[in-house]
């Protein structure tokens, strides 16, 4: 790992390239684990999963936080946990859980890839563009993930259609029963749900993955935790927040924002 | 070019696409006064949020020379969405007005609008048992409460006969809701 440049910054996960590197398996990594535990009341996860950085621990190993997962919990191993052992290579952030909320291991696992794949989007200068406030220097990449990193993320059934709600800087809560959790992938893998386009017309938006669109719609909140894109007051304004994210931060491809 | 020409650049953008969008689709001047509001707590979030849900009713009235599309004035069967509070604001003491959240509308679901009733200019029309859920941190209240002033931006929703779902958006009135004090 040590000779990857890829781990030599913390906030390039993915390489540079979102795209390919956001959790392709939809594995669930070990800060997903790490968050789910602390999160339902075991005190010491630590003693189970170390820190979760740099995990290095051949499977079976006794610095493989998955299988001594898989030993406790009954969990079956690799099949359903990333835990950097070479399985995959990707080392995730810990997005911060409100605390006192409840989440499934799916739901911790939804967060963190999307809160990674959207650092991730971060590291594209033109994204990181999108969200300089008035008066800030050009080194906002630092800034807008040093917000995503100090938003703390919560789950709550909400209005259908809500995906999510924020207002403070530092709070974003995600509908359990909304697109960030339920979006069921297409055949080819893709993802396709409805939202208003910048002329506030109902449109489907097409994503790669679940994850991309996870990282979308957090994206779409950090625009509103900084201050750079107004409040949906209508379907025109959300549509032109959503349609400034998607040019600025994403690709799209034969119609599928990647 | 600067950090804050590219702001200020995108700004007037996202500006100028939401005026050339209100103007080219004669965005109506609906009034909306709140009434019967019930709120109760709802269950099963952290302490630090407060989470109510609402029924209530919407005395709405078109300013605007043109006709409107509105919810039928009560709901189908099958619970279709007839409306959505996307952002609640807090009067201060002062009178200013300070958010208390903003809601992202993606993901909608599909088929679930009952057909639009048309107002016309000047009409009124009570649009009965809407409903929604607000969530927001408690630190977001500050000292407020248990009996605030809030007004909201709502969105109401339903389909135009040739299958489209209308930009109908409204800033209700201001009016008093008292917070469930065991809202969880």
């Amino acid at each position: 790992m040590a000779n990857d440049p890829g781990s030599w910054n913390r906030y390039s996960y993915t390489r540079g390239d979102p795209v390919n590197r956001v959790d392709p398996s939809g594995q669930i990594d070990c800060w997903s684990y790490y968050l789910y535990l602390t999160n339902t009341g075991f005190t010491d996860p630590d003693s189970l999963l170390g820190n979760c950085e740099g995990q290095q621990g051949e499977t079976g190993s006794e610095l493989d936080p998955c299988s001594q997962l898989a030993e406790e919990f009954g969990f079956s191993d690799d099949a359903n946990c990333n835990d950097g052992d070479g399985s995959s290579e990707y080392a995730m952030i810990q997005p911060t859980l409100l605390a006192g909320g409840k989440y499934s291991i799916s739901q911790t696992a939804a967060i963190t890839n999307g809160f990674n794949a959207a650092i991730g989007y971060l590291d594209n200068p033109k994204c990181a563009d999108l969200f300089v406030t008035e008066g800030t220097p050009d080194f906002a990449t630092a800034t807008a993930v040093e917000q995503l990193e100090n938003t703390t993320y919560g789950v709550t059934s909400m209005k259908p259609g809500v995906a999510a709600v924020t207002e403070n800087s530092t709070w974003v809560e995600l509908a359990s029963n909304g697109a960030f959790f339920n979006s069921a992938p297409n055949a080819n893998g893709t993802v396709s749900e409805t939202g208003p386009n910048s002329n506030g017309k109902d449109t489907t938006f097409t994503f790669a993955s679940t994850t991309v669109l996870q990282a979308f719609i957090l994206l779409h909140e950090l625009g509103h935790q900084m201050g750079v894109l107004p409040p949906d007051a209508n379907k025109a304004i959300n549509g032109a927040n959503s349609a400034a994210v998607l040019q600025d931060c994403f690709t799209k491809v034969n119609g599928v924002y990647q | 070019m600067t950090a804050r020409m590219r702001w200020v650049i995108r700004g007037l953008f996202i500006l100028l696409a939401a005026g050339v969008v209100a103007n080219a689709t004669s965005e109506p001047a609906l009034t909306a006064l709140i009434h019967g509001l019930v709120a109760t707590p709802a269950e099963g979030g952290p302490p630090s949020l407060l989470q109510v849900g609402i029924q209530f009713g919407a005395r709405l009235t078109n300013k605007s020379g043109t006709t409107v599309p509105v919810p039928q004035e009560t709901a189908a069967e099958g619970g279709a969405i007839r409306s959505a509070v996307i952002i609640a604001e807090l009067q201060e003491p002062n009178g200013d007005w300070r958010r208390l959240f903003t809601s992202f509308w993606f993901g909608s679901p599909k088929d679930i609008y009952e057909p639009c009733a048309q107002l016309a200019p000047g009409g009124t029309t009570e649009i009965k048992g809407l409903d929604d859920k607000m969530v927001f941190p408690r630190s977001g209240l500050g000292s407020a409460g248990p009996d605030i002033t809030i007004r909201f931006d709502l969105w109401l929703f339903c389909r135009q006969p040739d299958g489209t779902v209308p930009d109908t958006s409204v800033t209700t009135e201001p009016f008093s809701l008292k917070l469930p004090s065991e809202a969880n």
